[in-house]
């Protein structure tokens, strides 16, 4: 039989610090040992200790001591330049004074970048890497988020999912996986959208369409709807015709899709799931995992090592 | 409405909010309720309060409809009931108001009950174990274990590797379910017939012999047999980060004490048909009027 050739690989020996986030770094923390880094740790959750058997550093600034490759959390960074940490009980940054801390020509792997970070790393000789725009990771992410409005769904309402009528508003990304996922339950899936294309793919998945305009027809016909699409969807009308029985997801971002006062003042909820991605921690830490390596892998064999 | 149930009377006692849908069908179909510890919303219906004692429903019944489960978790011997005004128990002298040779239906019956039942020369149906009951009930059972499943796997079904226990008619629809959604799916069964029906339905097969060796590379586990299958050795085998769903009915097919000191992830998905009251229902009616259509004879 023959065996993979053991080859050490090139991040070896380098320190890898995490700094923020949530459960999702576990499996980042796994990988990275894996690679034969030595992993630090500032304001991630105490599992990462077990992991990495070693306590967490003390401050943001000793963790990326000497770090080569530091992971930031994937969501965006908050307006006063927190990092997202949710299991931290002190804030969480990487400001200029913790990039000092920092090796030459290392690599910071992050969601979104704000301008003035960018500045301040490249002044540095630190590269940023941004993945939260990737289509791959875009892709990744719809999938626990249509697991969500799954769940969400076989929860409230009083009938199967199988057999029921389930409205998609929309068919990117989130849309077409959301579609799979009610399908593959046996539900009768009807999706609207604006462009024929997604149409034409929406119907040979099995999926009966309609288009953009023709919602307000389907509204009555419907047990289930998700909307997708970021513009509003269950409007003042729409909510004033919503039924008791029937189960309404939103599954776009802050603002979301819903006006919210008409709900309320009508009694009607719209369920909004948000943040989807964490809870399915170690299958988008290893997407997330397999999208970075392949940046800092690139990143180092550019030759940036100094 | 129906010759066969017009005029007849029928007595709802105890259960759950699945009544409500019940009562409005055997109305719809020319019952005249009676009705005591069932949702308010039966009133709607009947088009009369609920009795205030077991015999106000029960006398003139042509029908008693029971609870499932028939017993209250007390264990007293009271009906099961999520509305009970008082604890509801039910007597032989309660049961002998009803009609001559009334049907009494009842998910499953306990030994006393059946007793009484041909004491008083009543007509009993037990429709737990119909076939269509059970394969249809399998949908929304199903369906609450993949929402608990999302809910508390780190994976998501598309990167999952699960393995059913037991191929009976729920673990059948569960197991496709999985599949669809993305899984990959290993079936364990005893008998070889049923191990080739898990071949050609394209799930991976494992014999007795074999399941220990697979349980290790799971990430989630379902338990649907009867036999103590999750025993020490197996949950041992668990990884610590997958997840067990024992899903037999009590006393269930897991070694739980053995899973709580290794600290394994275990859930007890019990009555998971509830996910989906109205359809649940519907299935029932269906089944008892067909039941009381042939004992009474179109």
């Amino acid at each position: 039989m023959l065996s993979t050739p053991v080859t050490e690989s090139i991040l070896a020996g380098m320190r890898a610090t995490i700094l923020g986030g949530d459960r999702r770094k576990l499996e980042i923390a796994r990988k990275l040992l894996a690679e034969g880094c030595e992993v630090r740790y500032f304001g991630g959750p105490s599992e990462l200790s077990e992991i990495i058997e070693a306590p967490m550093s003390a401050s943001s600034a000793e963790a990326v001591k000497g770090a080569k490759v530091v992971f930031c959390p994937m969501p965006r960074i908050g307006e006063n330049g927190d990092l997202y940490a949710p299991y931290s009980s002190s804030p969480v940054r990487l400001d200029p004074n913790e990039m000092d801390e920092m090796e030459s020509g290392s690599i910071v792997i992050m969601g979104w970048t704000p301008p003035e970070m960018h500045a301040a790393a490249e002044t540095r000789g630190i590269h940023i890497e941004e993945i939260g725009q990737e289509e791959e990771c875009a892709i990744f992410n719809s999938i626990p988020t249509a697991e969500g409005a799954l769940w969400c769904a076989i929860e409230h309402t009083d009938e199967t999912v199988h057999n029921s009528n389930v409205l998609i508003g929309g068919f990117g990304r989130v849309g077409e996986t959301t579609a799979h996922t009610f399908l593959a339950m046996g539900a009768r899936v009807f999706v609207a959208a604006r462009r024929l294309a997604p149409l034409a793919r929406a119907q040979e998945m099995g999926c009966s369409v309609f288009g953009w305009d023709e919602i307000d027809g389907h509204w009555d016909e419907m047990q289930i709807v998700v909307n997708t699409v970021p513009q509003e969807f269950f409007n003042r009308v729409r909510l004033s015709r919503a039924k008791s029985d029937c189960v309404y997801i939103d599954l776009v971002s802050p603002p979301g899709s819903a006006d919210r006062t008409a709900a309320d003042e009508l009694g009607m909820h719209v369920h909004w799931l948000r943040g989807q991605a964490a809870t399915a921690p170690r299958f988008t830490g290893r997407n997330q995992w397999n999208l970075s390596r392949q940046r800092i892998l690139a990143h180092f064999q550019k030759g940036d090592i100094s | 409405m129906s010759a066969v149930f017009e005029g007849r009377k029928a007595a709802f006692l105890g259960g759950d909010r699945r009544q409500t849908w019940i009562v409005e069908e055997a109305v719809k179909a020319g019952f005249e309720v009676s009705a005591i510890g069932c949702p308010p919303e039966v009133e709607k219906f009947t088009g009369k309060p609920q009795e205030n004692s077991i015999d106000d429903a029960v006398r003139e019944a042509d029908a008693i409809f029971l609870p499932i489960p028939v017993h209250s978790s007390r264990r007293d011997g009271s009906l099961f009931s999520d509305y009970e005004p008082f604890p509801l128990f039910l007597t032989d002298e309660n049961l002998d108001l009803a009609k001559k040779g009334a049907v009494v239906l009842v998910g499953h019956s306990p030994a006393d009950l059946k007793n009484s039942i041909r004491r008083l020369g009543f007509h009993l149906e037990e429709f737990e174990e119909d076939d269509e009951r059970a394969i249809l009930n399998g949908i929304p059972t199903a369906e609450g274990v993949v929402a608990i499943t999302i809910e508390n796997s780190e994976e998501c079904f598309p990167t999952m590797k699960c393995m059913v226990i037991g191929f009976g008619r729920i673990a059948v629809t569960l197991a496709r379910d999985l599949r669809r959604l993305g899984a990959e799916v290993w079936v364990a069964a005893r008998r070889p017939e049923v191990l080739a029906r898990v071949l050609q339905m394209g799930f991976h097969p494992v014999s007795m012999e074999e399941y220990l060796d697979v349980i290790g590379d799971m990430d989630v586990l379902y338990q649907t047999a009867t036999a103590v299958l999750m025993n020490r050795e197996a949950l041992t085998r668990v990884r610590p980060d997958a997840l067990v769903v024992e899903m037999a009915s009590p006393p269930g097919g897991s070694d739980f004490e053995a899973a709580k000191e290794l600290g394994t992830k275990l859930i007890w998905a019990r009555a998971q048909a509830g996910t989906a009251p109205k359809a649940a229902a519907r299935w029932q009616w269906n089944l008892n009027a067909r039941l009381l259509r042939e004992h009474w004879g179109r």
